[in-house]
């Protein structure tokens, strides 16, 4: 099970050497998936940005273009994914709180990230790559 | 041509010394106590893959380890560009340091 996990985020050398030399993990899999942590914060951060100085939604789409160009930049599905729904989910949080917030149901907010969800696994499992980061 | 970054450096350098026995776990050990900080396998792999691409390192993969459980090493092997990339950084640096009046602290 763990293993399976540490596959989502580790190339299956790093896995080997890593159960070799008896290190733990985290570290690794924490600098693997720095870059995507940052950027879907930065991301987030733009969304939410542009959501209060434009008033027209569609301006979203321009941030959510940076973001899949972004996701380029990333090899791996799961750093990939983490990106998009990292910004996803704090633009969300802060439509969700924010003073013009409907009340939606559960199921309301469920399906909308849900969608996200599958929005952004699509983009991850793009074929495309624009070049690796040092740690990434 | 982009010069070799400290780190390419001294990965090539590390691959070299290690030989035959230049994988994933010998490459980290080297690579922290020549440069007494922590490195992680990420760091290490990145850069392995970017050389490899510029051809200036090959690698093979190696028989499966129980050790590794049932994952095969890969190893890494300094090709003949990356040899020269090396000495070309080293008479770079060397040039610098020699026009430089940098004395010993006393």
């Amino acid at each position: 099970m763990r293993e399976r996990l540490l596959k989502l985020v580790l190339s299956e050398e790093i896995i080997g050497d890593l159960r070799e030399s008896g290190r733990p993990a985290t570290r690794e899999v924490l600098i693997a998936l720095a870059p995507a942590i940052a950027f879907g914060m930065l991301g987030g951060a733009a969304l939410i940005a542009i959501s209060i100085v434009c008033r027209q939604g569609a301006y979203v789409l321009y941030v959510y273009g940076a973001i899949a160009i972004g996701m380029l930049f990333l090899s791996r599905f799961t750093a990939r994914l983490t990106l998009f729904m990292l910004a996803t989910i704090i633009f969300y949080v802060r439509l969700a709180l924010g003073p013009h917030a409907g009340s939606l149901s559960f199921l309301g907010h469920a399906w909308r990230l849900g969608l996200m969800l599958v929005i952004g696994s699509v983009l991850s499992s793009l074929p495309l790559r624009r070049a690796k980061l040092r740690a990434g | 041509m982009r010069p070799l970054g400290e780190f390419e450096r001294a990965v090539l350098l590390a691959v070299i010394r290690l030989g035959d026995r230049a994988y994933g776990v010998s490459i980290r050990e080297e690579l922290e106590k020549r440069l007494a900080r922590a490195v992680s396998f990420g760091a290490v792999y990145t850069t392995l893959d970017r050389l490899e691409e510029k051809g200036l390192v090959s690698s093979s993969r190696g028989e499966p380890t129980a050790a590794r459980g049932g994952r095969a090493k890969k190893f890494f092997h300094v090709e003949a560009a990356g040899r020269a990339r090396l000495e070309h950084a080293r008479r770079a640096s060397n040039a610098i340091w020699a026009i430089t009046p940098l004395r010993e602290p006393r």
